[in-house]
């Protein structure tokens, strides 16, 4: 996004040097996507792909590309089909590096595994911990590769126009079918769809379109049509895309089915496969008390304050910013009140963001709650002391990218963490609070999670998929002794083992665990306990920084294991406090909710099903994946720059006024984005002989691969212009010819996601003529702004609902030769939202614009984005202040859910506005009147407008009210009504 | 009767054949040995479908997935008329006597009968899309729709018409062995019918699907599966006479070529097999870099394969080892055909390639 500034910082800079530079067109806000990292990259040929990699993560990057080799090996069968060039695959270690990538102008959040940009055909992944994951993720992306490359050759076969697009179901869902078998994730939303009743019919798909539940209705269908229909149906439909433009009928065509009998029959294939299921499973809702219910709610934890009062604190985002709640709850952990906010996060660089589903909190014995968020590069530990409610210390760390999941020792000295490194290597750590020390506990490429330390301070127990089984992609539990440095078993099995937690008594351990069942499929997420006995079969799969002695055999591997809940759903990260209750996160409805159940000895003597785990069958060798060596096999360079054509688009009109204009923009970047070419020229020329006068062009670059984006070029404009804000022009016809040489430089570094400082300068030469007025002025102009921005706005459909963004620029325009031009510019805009519910916001915004001196610009206002019921950009002025408040509440949410035709149209809501603005512009006295351009008097404007956002991303706006002149003493009799687009202030 | 002229129209494009030229250009199968060297390449402004081209007299006949029809000079590669058809043509026509027959992959009309005497569509023929070639027979000629109706015509009249069934598809072209019509259909059935009547004399069941074309070769029918599997049947029964499985069961395998020394096909995978047409032994392997998807041509010196990855080879027949090979345009999933001296190979995007004997290399 950065990037985006940056470049309409450039554009915008440009366009001012039409005449006499001033920043008043700089209106841009926006969050800052930073560049943390100068990587250092490089390139892996293997035998199809050209990898891109940077040397900390190296280990990593020979995985996946081995993982893309694989992939394609199989892909090549599965799409009858080779690819024709070598597509470039770029990894990073992190998700945390993921996010600076300059391959995407978007925000990446947390839980994008990658993506595959179809531009240029790039493929970005990063690693982040899990190799299981990061292969299947290489996998979907190599789908996504395959399939658009062998459409679009379908495509061009035919002489069809490429634009045949896919539905996204489809190919996401295509994906995820053919990256691997149903996970345990995908069951636990196939089933909650099913069971909670949000299963959307393939007929209404549109509903559901570019949602996770997309992903996984759209992998249920494949695997419906390939179970039902054939697996060779899969490529048949995207072999005969070309014959319709509307896949529906592509479906009928190949599958021979009546898109409406496809449908149903899907719907019966489901319920066979699921509702059987139902019958002994326990629905999560009446299992269980709700503790926290509203919005997104997970990793609850449970503290007792010294007066008494039971807390449970977890990390939210109730429909807006993430934050850490807390409920106060009774004795039977019913909540006394609705959750508070205690720690306000994704607002400043500070707690920039949390990680919702992956970190969890920690409490101390003492009061101190520990929690991470990214902070700027990295992730950091942040404390609160709760008795004292006051933030504690921070810590990061040298090395370590991404933190997760921090679990005080119980004399509250110590924090046990998992972390990545720069290698993309995930791995457990414990840190004295005291005495700063860091110690690494394990060291490989196994995936270590959710540390718990033990009562007595010994043992961390967590989960990983260093077991003999985890090339399956099992993941167990395993105790790490801090006495001895051995890792021993605790669980065994091809199950996903996650998030343990000790008894209060430290007697066993309470983790959830996903299993298959008789059918091979993944069941629902349930919660268990095993004795947490002691002396277990060492470790085969030991880390390196660890050894593991013969004394800790014990001949009795064998523990009881007994299951708690048979959920429909699936429950996260129990607690289990020390008077019985267990808190827990369950998913249902398709949401997370915190609830908590009574009771445990009643659950521990009746549970569900109960055997013993005998982890002396955990044995094997260490497992691995391939690798493709880069020093070995293949050829491994450093990274070029070479630069391809992102965007040609060229524009030509003619018109009785204005003749014909026309010119063309190009644009060039590098494969990573970071380097970016601009082009523009254009001609307003009339006729012949002025085509030159005429030209205008700008060369251009934008360099983003550093903190500090920066951007320059050169610029040539000339022809005939029509500026309103031009000082010496006609005020009712501003026009004249002018013609600009010079260059051009900018800066933007951004202090935190939230916050930039902007430095701009130009020098040109500028000859301006009106000859009407008699004026033919030269000017040497050496023009140099600099701007604060800050913007922490939260974004709904029509604009923004929450946060506050301001912007300060200062400026200063002189002609270094002549003094015919020489003024200062000072413009504050600030814009505050207050989310009063959900759905409604007040919004205001304050707005003071100047610029001072000689040949001293005008501002303008009016029209639909600001000083509603006059003309656009009709009110003008050399200084003017504008203040608009406005109650934004909703119409119609989503209405296509009722009238599917409306999705077809694009209508995603109807939203409404009260609205009252007022302004004043003025040029050389506050009161002076220019009855042409509004100056010289307060105006307003008061009434109601309506918002339809069509297909997401465009706003139609109608207002309707009254206006009012001579500082609001008169109001015009007439409504006003006034019709535009754009987003809400 | 043998056409006295040979008229494809294209606008204002006209070309035309004389007896005297036809019967001076006898074709027979093509008996060059590597290397070979590329004579001419052809545009056609379209891809091309799973079958090869056509050779009559002078003209390499092309049908392009844009549904044009191009005819090209042997000698000089050079266009000699282009009619266009209006759809998708996935596979190669048929001509018989005067009359060319053209089948459409797409639209409601399925099949053409097209004069080539006058230049004139004589008759279209309505239903679903034939996207498998013709076969030719002593009547006439034999079509299967998309919704797997196979049909004798003669001429435009149906002398038979036989359904395989509501929920099949056929994308192999069909083959005459042992006096049957001989079908294979998606779901793995192969299908014999009498060739006068129509009436169903056997059909096996493979139990993996059938998407490629099948080669016949004495008697003998040789099926490649999606999933693997070559299987030999008996014509004359439908008798599995020999099965072979790839190692690995995901490799689609392509349209096999048979003579009565060995059955040679490519597959996904890259492979390219060669196995003893009596007993199904594999007698070698040999391993590429892409997936092989069109049908070899083999003779008595080479087998000449093209792969996804744009390349041509001559392989050994004796053990797999590659003779010869040169780098094409695009990728090669169109069947190979050769005659004479020449072979015409099609390839991606959109060009048809003609290529002899590299006399001086040799």
């Amino acid at each position: 996004m950065l990037m985006v500034r940056l470049c309409a910082l450039l554009i915008l800079t440009m366009g001012s040097l039409t005449g006499p530079a001033s920043a008043q067109y700089w209106f841009h806000f926006g969050r800052n996507k930073i560049q943390y990292e100068n990587f250092d990259w490089h390139v892996l040929k293997t035998e199809h792909f050209d990898v891109y990699f940077y040397p900390e993560m190296q280990e990593l990057a020979e995985h996946g590309a081995a993982f893309a080799e694989e992939a394609y090996r199989e892909l090549q069968n599965r799409f009858n089909f080779s690819l024709s060039h070598r597509p470039p695959i770029v990894f990073y270690s992190s998700n945390l590096h993921f996010k600076q990538t300059n391959i995407t102008d978007g925000f990446i959040p947390d839980g994008v595994g990658g993506f595959f940009e179809f531009l240029k055909g790039r493929v970005v992944i990063p690693a982040n911990g899990d190799l299981h994951r990061f292969r299947r993720v290489v996998r979907h992306e190599m789908v996504h590769v395959f399939t658009m490359n062998k459409v679009v050759r379908e495509y061009r076969d035919h002489r069809v126009p490429p634009d045949r697009f896919l539905p996204l179901w489809f190919t996401e869902g295509l994906a995820e079918y053919w990256s691997g078998e149903p996970d345990y994730q995908h069951e636990m939303v196939m089933r909650d769809a099913l069971y909670s009743n949000f299963f959307t019919p393939l007929q209404n798909f549109y509903r559901i379109n570019g949602t996770y539940v997309m992903y996984k209705e759209g992998e249920a269908l494949c695997r419906f049509i390939a179970e039902t229909y054939g697996e060779e149906k899969l490529l048949e439909l995207l072999e005969n895309a070309w014959r319709e433009s509307d896949f529906r009928k592509v479906m009928e065509f190949v599958l021979r089915e009546d898109y409406q009998v496809l449908g149903d029959r899907w719907q019966e294939w489901l319920r066979a496969e699921y509702y059987p299921k139902l019958e002994d499973a326990e629905v999560p809702t009446l299992l269980s008390g709700a503790v926290s219910a509203r919005g997104f709610n997970s990793k609850p934890v449970v503290y007792r304050r010294q007066d008494g009062r039971r807390q449970i604190y977890f990390v939210g985002n109730h429909g807006g910013y993430g934050n850490v709640y807390y409920v106060d709850v009774d004795s039977l952990y019913q909540p006394l009140g609705r959750p508070q906010i205690l720690v306000r996060g994704e607002r400043a660089g500070r707690f920039e963001a949390f990680h919702l589903l992956e970190s969890r909190l920690t409490i101390s014995d003492s009061g101190v709650l520990a929690f991470v968020t990214k902070s700027g590069e990295k992730d950091v530990i942040h404390t609160y002391n709760l008795e004292a409610g006051v933030h504690g210390p921070a810590y990061e760390f040298d090395g370590l990218i991404a933190v997760y999941s921090p679990s005080w020792s119980p004399d509250g000295r110590r924090l046990v963490f998992t972390s990545i490194d720069e290698s993309g290597h995930i791995d457990l750590y414990t840190y004295d609070t005291d005495t700063a020390a860091l110690q690494r506990l394990t060291h490989d490429l196994y995936d270590d999670r959710d540390p718990a330390w033990s009562p007595d301070g010994r043992y961390i127990v967590f989960s990983s998929d260093r077991t003999s089984v985890g090339y399956q992609h099992a993941y167990n539990l395993f105790t790490y002794d801090l006495a001895t440095g051995s890792v021993d078993y605790v669980t065994f099995g091809t199950h996903h083992d996650f998030s343990p937690r000790w008894s209060p008594d430290g007697s066993q351990i309470i983790f959830t665990s996903a299993r298959r069942d008789s059918t091979g499929r993944y069941g629902g997420q349930d919660i268990y306990v095993i004795d947490a006995a002691r002396r277990l079969p060492p470790l085969l799969i030991a880390s390196d920084s660890m050894t593991a002695g013969p004394e800790h055999y014990h001949p009795s591997s064998r523990r009881t294991q007994r299951r708690l809940t048979r959920l429909t759903t699936a429950a996260f990260d129990p607690v289990w406090t020390s008077d019985q209750h267990l808190v827990f996160t369950s998913f249902e409805n398709f949401s997370f909710t915190v609830r908590a159940l009574g009771n445990v000895d009643s659950l521990l003597s009746y549970p569900k099903a109960e055997d013993v785990v005998d982890v002396a069958r955990a044995g094997g060798e260490p497992w691995t994946f391939e690798t493709v060596e880069a020093e070995a096999h293949t050829e491994r360079l450093a990274y070029k720059r070479r630069y391809g054509l992102d965007i040609a688009q060229g524009q030509l009109s003619n018109n009785a006024i204005w003749g014909t204009s026309g010119g063309a923009v190009v644009s060039f970047s590098d494969l990573l984005g970071d380097d970016r070419l601009f082009v523009a020229l254009y001609s307003t020329g009339q006729y012949g002989d002025n085509l030159v006068r005429s030209l205008s062009m700008e060369l251009s670059r934008v360099q983003l691969h550093r903190r500090a984006n920066v951007g320059y070029g050169i610029f040539r404009y000339g022809g005939r212009r029509y500026d309103f804000t031009d000082p010496d022009a006609s005020l009712e016809f501003p026009w004249y010819w002018e013609e600009v040489y010079g260059a051009f430089g900018a800066v933007s570094y951004p202090v935190s996601m939230f916050r930039r400082v902007e430095i701009s300068t130009a020098a040109s030469y500028d000859r301006k003529q009106i000859p009407e007025h008699r004026i033919d002025r030269e000017a040497y102009l050496l023009s140099s702004a600099v701007s604060l921005v800050h913007d922490n706005a939260l974004y709904g459909a029509n604009g923004p609902v929450d946060g506050w963004r301001a912007k300060l620029t200062l400026a200063y325009t002189t002609d270094v030769r002549y003094s015919n031009v020489n003024y200062v510019t000072v413009a504050v805009d600030a814009r505050h939202y207050l989310r009063m519910f959900r759905n409604v916001t007040f919004a205001s915004r304050f707005m003071v614009r100047g610029n001072h001196g000689r040949e001293a610009r005008l501002w303008f206002m009016g029209g639909s984005w600001d000083l509603r019921g006059y003309p656009l950009f009709d009110v003008r002025g050399k200084k003017m202040w504008f203040t608009s408040h406005e109650l934004r509440f909703p119409i119609l949410e989503r209405p296509f859910l009722h009238v599917p035709l409306l999705a077809a149209l694009g209508v995603v809501n109807v939203r409404g506005a009260l609205f009252f603005d007022a302004a004043h512009a003025w040029n050389d006295a506050y009161h002076q009147r220019t009855p042409q351009i509004f100056a010289g008097e307060t105006l307003g404007s008061t009434g109601m407008g309506f918002r339809l956002n069509l297909f997401g991303g465009f706003v139609l706006r109608y207002d309707l009210g009254y206006r009012f002149r001579e500082s609001f003493t008169q109001r015009d009799t007439r409504l006003f009504r006034q019709f535009f687009f754009g987003y809400d202030f | 009767m043998v056409a006295s002229l040979l008229l494809v129209v294209a606008g204002c494009a006209v070309l035309r054949i004389s007896d005297a030229e036809l019967l001076a250009h006898q074709r027979g199968p093509a008996t060059l040995a590597p290397p070979l060297r590329i004579v001419w390449t052809y545009n056609a402004g379209a891809g091309f479908g799973q079958a090869g081209a056509v050779v009559l007299g002078n003209h390499v006949l092309v049908a392009t997935r844009s549904g044009d029809l191009h005819a090209v000079s042997v000698e000089s590669g050079g266009r000699l008329g282009v009619k266009s058809f209006g759809d998708a043509l996935e596979a190669a026509p048929l001509i018989q006597g005067s009359m060319l027959y053209v089948p459409v992959d797409m639209g409601r009309r399925a099949l053409y009968g097209y004069s080539l005497e006058h230049s004139t569509v004589e008759w279209r023929r309505k239903g679903p899309p034939v996207s498998v070639g013709l076969l030719d027979t002593e009547r006439g000629f034999v079509s299967v729709d998309t919704h797997a109706a196979v049909r004798h015509h003669a001429g435009e009249q149906v002398l038979w018409e036989q359904h395989l069934g509501e929920d099949r598809f056929v994308h192999a072209r069909p083959v005459q062995a042992a006096g049957y019509v001989i079908v294979a259909d998606n779901q793995g059935t192969v299908h014999a019918l009498e060739i006068d009547t129509g009436a169903a004399r056997w059909a096996t069941a493979l139990g993996v699907p059938v998407y490629t074309s099948m080669a016949a070769h004495a008697d003998r029918v040789y099926v490649a599966t999606t999933r693997g599997k070559l299987f030999a049947l008996a014509a004359s029964t439908g008798a599995v006479l020999w099965r072979y499985a790839h190692p690995d069961a995901a490799v689609r395998l392509a349209t096999p070529a048979a003579d009565a020394a060995m059955v040679v096909f490519g597959g996904t995978d890259g492979t390219v097999t060669a196995l003893d047409s009596e007993t199904g032994m594999q007698l070698w392997q040999w391993e590429g870099p892409d997936a092989v998807v069109a049908a070899p041509y083999m003779n008595a010196h080479a087998i000449y394969v093209g792969s996804m990855g744009a390349v041509m080879y001559a392989l050994d027949r004796s053990n797999g080892a590659v003779l010869w090979q040169e780098e094409l345009r695009g990728r090669v999933k169109s069947d190979i055909v050769g005659y004479d001296d020449f072979l015409v190979v099609l390839s991606e995007p959109r060009h048809v390639y003609l290529l002899k004997a590299d006399e001086e290399a040799q």
